[in-house]
Formats: C-alpha cells, structure tokens, sequence
C-alpha cells in the first residue's frame, strides 16, 4: 500500500539558491539578485553592499588599486571590547584593517579616487575611528596630487566611540581634507548609503560638491533611538530618509543604485570637460 | 567619603558648615570656648575634605561639575572679562538661535569675535536658550560672525558647553548635518586666529561645530566626548543609568584630552569648581587664552594656516601595520 501521509521528499534545493527581500519579503533568486545588484525587483529596496560589491558594480574591471591597507587602529583608550571587534574585522575574507576601503580606480574610463565604507566591517557600523580619519586624509592627499576626483560612498553610525574623543576629531580632519579639494576646485562626488548619520553627516558627507544617495537610505543626524528619545515634534512619514533630505534641500538626488555610475560619470564630464 | 559624588559631597557640605555655623554663633552668644576649638577643627578638617576629595575626581565627577547648575556660562565670562560686548545677532537666512550668543568683544585691551553656546539659569530662560542644543541656525549665525571676524581681521574666541546639538525634527528639516558640517571645513581653512574654550559640557558633533581651532583649551573640570557617557552607555551596556563608567572608559576628562594630545593646555579652576568664584576662574581664563593669542597673532596668515592644516591632518591614533590585528596563532 503506498503511503499517502508520508511526505515526498523535497527536490534539492542548493544552498543559498533563493534569498528573501528584507523590504517586501518577496523570494527572489539569488543569482538575479546578484546581478540586479541586490537590488529587490518588486519593491525596490536596496539591500546593504560590502565595499568590494560595490567597487565591482562601480569601476572598470580590473581598474581599482587598493592603498591605505597598511593603516591600523591602536586602541588608544584600550575600550572594552575593541580589540576584539578590530581581530573579527581583520579575519573576515578581505583582510582588511578598516571598514573604509580607499584606492585608484577608473569609471567610464575617468580616473578616480574612492573613499568607500563597508557598513557591516567588525561590525563596527562603519563608524569613523583614526584608520578611517587618515584614509579619507590620504585618499584626498591623492586626488589633490594627481588631480583625480574623489568619490565617497557613505555608510556610517558615526564616530566610533571606543576611541572616544579622538574620533570625534576625525570629522574635523576629513572636513579640512574637503576644504583642500574644495579651494583646488577638485570635484568631490558623496553618495549617501543606508545608513549615513551621526558624525559622518556632520562631517565629510554633507559637503560633497554633488550629494546622490541611494532610495530608502536613513539619512540622518541622530540615530533612531536618540531620536526616539528627543522627538517633541510631528514626524513626518519619511522622516530620516533619502527622500526627506532631498525634499528638504540636502542633497542633490535620490538615484536608484543601477544608474549610479551613470550619474557619476555624466557630473565628472560635466565638471571636468572643456566647456566650449 | 570615597563614594559620594561631587553633588552629594556638596549637599554633605552644606551640612557640615551648617554645623560649623551653629557651633560658632554658640561660641559668640555663650563665650563657649568647647564650642570655639570644635568650630576651628571642623573648619580644618573641612579644607583637608575638600582637598582630597578634589584630588581623587572621578571622570563622573568632572561630568557633574561641567553640567552643575550653578557652572558658570558664557554670558558670565562677557561680564567678567570683557569690557565691551555688541551681541549681534541671526543667520540671515532663518532665524535667531538662543543657544549661542556672539558678537564684537573687548577682552583686555583686545578686540576680537567672542561666539558662546549659552545655557539658561531659570526654567524660562532654558526654553529659551533650548538648553544649550544648537540648531542650524545657531552654526549658520556663528559662521556669518566668523567670516565677519575674517574680513576685519579680529581674531575668533569661541566658548564650548553644550550637551550636544539640537536633534529635533526642524533642525532635520533645516540641516542640522550640513550646518555642522560646513562649520568644520570653514573653521578649518579661516583666515583669523582662533582660539577654543570647553568651559563646560563639550557634547560631540554638537561642540565641535564650534570647535575647530589653532588653539583648543579646557577648564579644568569640563568635559569633551564624541557621545553623551549616558548614550554610550546605553550602547555599552544597555543600561543609561551607567554613565559613570562608559565616562571613565570613553576617558573624557580634560586631563585625558591633555594626554591624548587633542587640547593644548588646561585652564586650572579654583578648588571646588569654577561655580564657586568665577571672577577667580575668568581670571585665569583671561590670562591663559591671552598667551595663546599673542602666539598666534604674531604668526603671518600663512603659517598660522599651515600649522593649523597639519595639527588638523595629524589628528588620531593609528600605526602601519597590515597584520596588527592578525589572531595570534
């Protein structure tokens, strides 16, 4: 007798063939998600890129070359459970000793420098300690010195508290750095990314010459449990957004994640094509 | 003794002198020479209290004393330093933040652009003054101001205390982010001597908007910290109440700051706390951002800017190292 209650044995699903959008829990494939970016294809939501995806959505292949590796965090204030977060970060597959990934590359065959923050690093929230203060400094050193424009991508809690006040003070460094492009006239492109708050848009990420950031991206000073704590006021719906600080006058545009090297491209040629 | 904060140490002085006072005027009205010898004592014994317990702050402390309610603000500073003081005021583009003041000042013999965060002494003037949170257009006001002293040629001295910048939903509204923002990149390249003083809470994002400079000083009992202790400790330890510790871990004391290398020196406060004698602590002040000022306007306009680029570019701890935090083994 065949036996109708037992369960047919599922077809073999391999390993991370499907994942689940974050905005509409819609089951997409993953090698379409992939391509499309990680971009959700129903809802448009922009699910978070490690710097090395978006280096690779972003640049001539091959193009990018990597510097600032060689600086490391110190732990100044020996804080409860940085080094530990500083080793996790370390260990991940890139090997790298920040969130912020800086190097040379070329988009639309145009020469750039990129200054590019990894969200989910140690996890550390892509906040801006010492390493990521001087790699942004170098990084505008290098677009000065060879006259290359510099492109941000901002991903940011903030200031990184375990090194206290001396990371406060990065957002005093990485601003001088964009004064010095600003009065080399050397453009500097910031694309805002979920989430940008706290000192990174108090600093570096709210004086790009240009300012795009991607749909749905928090985009913010306080992050949203201060928040919470401080509201006195209405909240509107799309309060710390992308699109709120664009209705607002804050940044320039609100572009989806597949036009972004486009968009890019056409402001560098606008900036920097003979205008006759 | 060794566990009281500095609030409650005070509150147990005020006990103590009630005390004293009553042995004293005992003595007076009886001739009580008993009475007499334990007033003496206990006013010594009182000194020798407050020497140690000043001697053995904690980072908490300092916290307290820069927040106390009787600290001394900016508007105390102008009356007891200054011997003119035009406020002006507005950003010219939206409004009038009552959290800072500023305006042309006199300051021995000197004339320059003395810009404040202001708190408020009565219920009604802390509404007013917003508790010393700058909004947007608090930066864009103390900006203009600068940019004003620029022109002129007037140096910019600036007072920090405030617990950090306004995050309310106008201020979004209106910017906050870009004003602050765009006071860092501007203080950063001005063309007129600066000079920075915490005299109280210098509250993250919200202090430095006012805080870039060729010279950064602390009273001595103030504090500078990139996150509220509360705030850090609510990350920290999930749990507000420990502010304390996360004080003593994030070290935010100036005496910290002195020893990280992100202040240039420290103004000493008579013993108890600047609330206690301010023409004392004003004094000092004076004295010590005077020297400074002498320094940095004897420099010509192109060192002074280069100097301040590279204590700029040279802030933060870091080595080179690709493998520094390689697990060992």
């Amino acid at each position: 007798m065949p036996d109708w209650f037992k369960r047919s044995k599922s077809p073999e699903v391999p390993e991370g063939a499907f994942v689940k959008c974050t905005g509409c829990n819609a089951i997409l494939v993953t090698k379409d998600f992939e391509r499309d970016n990680k971009v959700c294809p129903r809802c448009a939501y922009h699910h978070p890129l490690s710097a090395n995806e978006r280096i690779a959505m972003l640049t001539d292949e091959d193009s990018f070359v990597e510097f600032g590796n060689d600086i490391a965090a110190t732990d100044p204030l020996t804080f409860p459970g940085y080094a530990q977060k500083l080793t996790a970060g370390h260990s991940e597959e890139t090997g790298r000793n920040d969130g912020l990934v800086t190097g040379r590359a070329s988009i639309n065959s145009r020469p750039v420098v990129l200054a590019i923050s990894d969200f989910q690093w140690g996890r550390l929230a892509g906040t801006m300690g010492s390493v990521f203060g001087e790699k942004f400094a170098v990084a505008a050193d290098v677009a000065l010195a060879e006259n290359r424009p510099l492109i941000t991508f901002c991903a940011s809690g903030g200031a990184r508290m375990q090194e206290g006040l001396v990371s406060l003070m990065q957002m005093a460094k990485t601003s001088h750095a964009v004064a010095k492009l600003r009065d080399a006239n050397i453009p500097y492109i910031v694309v805002l990314t979920h989430p940008s708050t706290g000192g990174a848009v108090a600093s570096y990420a709210s004086l790009g010459d240009v300012i795009y950031a991607e749909p749905g991206a928090t985009v913010a000073l306080s992050g949203e449990r201060v928040a919470a704590q401080a509201q006195t006021h209405k909240v509107p719906a799309n309060y710390r957004t992308a699109e709120f600080a664009l209705e607002h006058g804050m940044i320039d545009r609100v572009v989806h994640r597949r036009d972004i090297q486009s968009y890019i491209t056409r402001t560098l040629l606008f900036m920097q094509s003979p205008s006759k | 003794m060794e566990d009281m904060t500095i609030i409650e140490f005070e509150t147990f002085l005020v006990e103590l002198d009630k005390n004293i006072a009553k042995l004293k005027s005992l003595a007076a009205r009886e001739g009580d020479t008993a009475a007499s010898n334990e007033a003496k004592q206990l006013t010594k014994e009182r000194a020798q209290l407050v020497e140690k317990f000043f001697r053995k702050l904690t980072a908490w402390d300092k916290v307290l004393l820069a927040r106390h309610k009787d600290r001394p603000y900016t508007l105390d500073y102008v009356a007891a330093l200054c011997d003119d003081f035009l406020e002006l005021h507005g950003d010219r583009a939206f409004g009038d933040d009552g959290a800072v003041v500023g305006g042309f000042a006199r300051m021995a013999g000197r004339s320059l652009m003395l810009i404040g965060q202001q708190k408020g002494r009565d219920l009604k003037e802390r509404q007013r003054r917003n508790f010393g949170y700058m909004k947007p257009e608090g930066y864009r006001k103390a900006l203009r101001l600068m940019e004003m002293a620029e022109r002129f040629s007037r140096p910019v001295l600036t007072f920090i205390d405030t617990p950090g910048a306004d995050p309310n939903v106008p201020s979004e509204q209106r910017g906050i982010s870009e004003a602050i923002a765009r006071n860092l990149r501007e203080m950063s390249v001005l063309k007129t001597p600066t000079v920075a003083v915490v005299v109280g809470e210098g509250g993250s994002g919200g202090a430095l908007g006012l805080a870039v400079a060729d010279r950064v000083l602390m009273l001595e009992h103030s504090f500078y910290s990139v996150i509220a202790p509360e705030g850090c400790a609510s990350i920290l330890y999930r749990d507000a109440t420990r502010g304390a510790d996360a004080a003593k871990a994030m070290r935010v004391t100036a005496q910290d700051a002195l020893e990280l290398g992100l202040v240039d020196e420290i103004i000493p406060e008579p013993l108890g706390g600047a609330h206690l004698d301010v023409t004392t602590t004003a004094e000092n002040l004076e004295r010590v951002v005077t020297k400074h000022l002498d320094d940095l306007t004897a420099l010509p306009m192109g060192e002074l800017l280069e100097q301040r680029g590279k204590r700029l570019r040279a802030l933060g701890k870091f080595e080179i190292s690709v493998d520094r935090w390689r697990t060992a083994g």
